[in-house]
């Protein structure tokens, strides 16, 4: 198995499970599902300075290829960014449940839950969020 | 004027905000009153210096200011023309508008650090329209996002917290495309400076055709979600509706990023040279050649 199929499967797999858990009804699985997304568009940021393997990042003369730098940086600021965005996120939806009385994203009220139970998974519950 | 003496000031836009915000936050965050007269301060300088530079762009004439002195296709250049000069006067001059609004009504005494996040506001949108570098756009479009985020939620309320967190959602779902976006136009052109990439598009070998036409496609759906363009605009009448009225204002300038964007890269990057991936808006009748 070559590592450029394993990246790509990596990516495919995190992109599919970050829209999924996107498409949710509660913040919880939602904010997951953004960590989920960022993860993947990282390794897919990193691997567009192709993938290399045991070269420099730096030129240097002595070096026959090297590995281009700049896709690194690209991912490092990527990663502050939605680190900053899911800590964000994460207060912003415990603020409005703890508000509005309601985890879910489209603001509809949380009276009926018995279908909801069933369905989401237990740390998608509005009191394991408040914990 | 001459060129040389205007170039300097290309950065102040960016570089005014930026120290005000950090100043108001570190300084006089306990003084209303230091904070606003600083804050209107800035507004009233930035409207000055933004109408210099629009009378001085008005001949055609293009200024680049390159960040840290590194040279252009390698370093970040933020890129003054004619209209770039005119979207940043007009936030300058909304923004004046905003404040003196928010002042006079009280809204900024309505909860913490409106004055900081009204300045990282303007240093965002006014990064925005003065860079030339792709990836250094989505660094000033979340700069941008972060601030209104906060502005959107200033005066608390639980309509406004329900309508934050999709707005917040959707913008963070947007901004993950157009990370995607950036990194395939950078894998296929090898640059993000966006003159730069413009002419390895217009150089592009027959093969790499479908990834730009794709990343470009994929851009313009990410500047349309921000500029709310209608299959698009669902998050714009609640969060803009449940916002307070000043915020709303200020805002109105924010989606015009999106317009602003979409007209820069589909004339500068995917223009008439881009081949393939040229993007022209469908005129109904006549079929591209």
């Amino acid at each position: 198995m070559s590592l450029e199929f394993l990246i790509a499967t990596a990516i495919g797999v995190m992109t599919a499970a970050g829209i999924y858990l996107l498409l949710r009804r509660r913040t919880f699985p939602v904010v997951l599902g953004l960590a989920f997304l960022s993860y993947a568009i990282n390794v897919f940021l990193f691997s567009m300075g192709r993938v290399v393997v045991d070269q420099p990042p730096i030129y240097d003369k002595a070096a026959a290829a090297y590995t281009d730098p700049l896709p690194q940086a690209l991912v490092l600021t990527a990663i502050v960014i939605a680190f900053g965005m899911t800590a964000f996120v994460v207060v912003l939806a415990l603020r409005a449940y703890l508000e509005t009385g309601t985890d879910q994203v489209d603001g509809l009220p949380d009276a009926g839950r018995p279908v909801e139970d069933a369905s989401t998974p237990i740390p998608s519950h509005p009191t394991a969020a408040r914990g | 004027m001459t060129a040389s003496a205007i170039a300097p000031w290309v950065v102040a836009p960016v570089i005014i905000p930026a120290l005000a915000a950090a100043l108001i936050l570190l300084v006089m965050r306990h003084k209303l009153t230091l904070s606003r007269v600083t804050t209107l301060g800035v507004c009233v300088a930035l409207v000055a210096i933004s109408a210099v530079m629009l009378g001085h762009t008005a001949t055609g004439a293009v200024e680049v200011y390159a960040m840290g002195d590194w040279s252009a296709p390698f370093g970040i250049v933020l890129v003054l023309d004619r209209l770039s000069a005119m979207m940043v006067l007009l936030t300058s001059v909304v923004a004046l508008g905003v404040l003196i609004y928010a002042i006079a009504t009280g809204l900024d005494r309505k909860g913490w650090h409106f004055h900081p996040l009204f300045q990282f506001q303007l240093l965002g949108l006014n990064g925005a329209f003065l860079t030339g570098d792709l990836f250094n756009l989505f660094v000033f479009f979340e700069v941008m996002l972060l601030a209104s985020y906060g502005l959107m939620l200033h005066g608390q309320g639980a309509a406004r917290l329900k309508a934050g967190v999709q707005y917040v959602i959707i913008n963070l779902a947007g901004s993950t495309l157009f990370l995607v976006a950036v990194g395939m136009l950078y894998g296929v052109t090898g640059t993000l400076n966006m003159a730069d990439m413009a002419l390895r598009v217009a150089a592009a070998p027959e093969g790499d055709q479908a990834l730009i036409k794709a990343a470009s496609l994929l851009l313009i759906t990410v500047f349309a979600l921000k500029a709310a363009l209608v299959p698009l605009h669902f998050w714009l009448p609640r969060t803009y509706a449940s916002t307070s009225g000043a915020v709303a204002a200020l805002f109105a300038i924010m989606t015009k990023v999106g317009a602003y964007s979409i007209i820069r890269v589909t004339t500068l990057i995917f223009g008439d040279d881009a081949q393939a991936s040229a993007w022209r808006p469908p005129t109904g009748c006549c079929p591209p050649p």
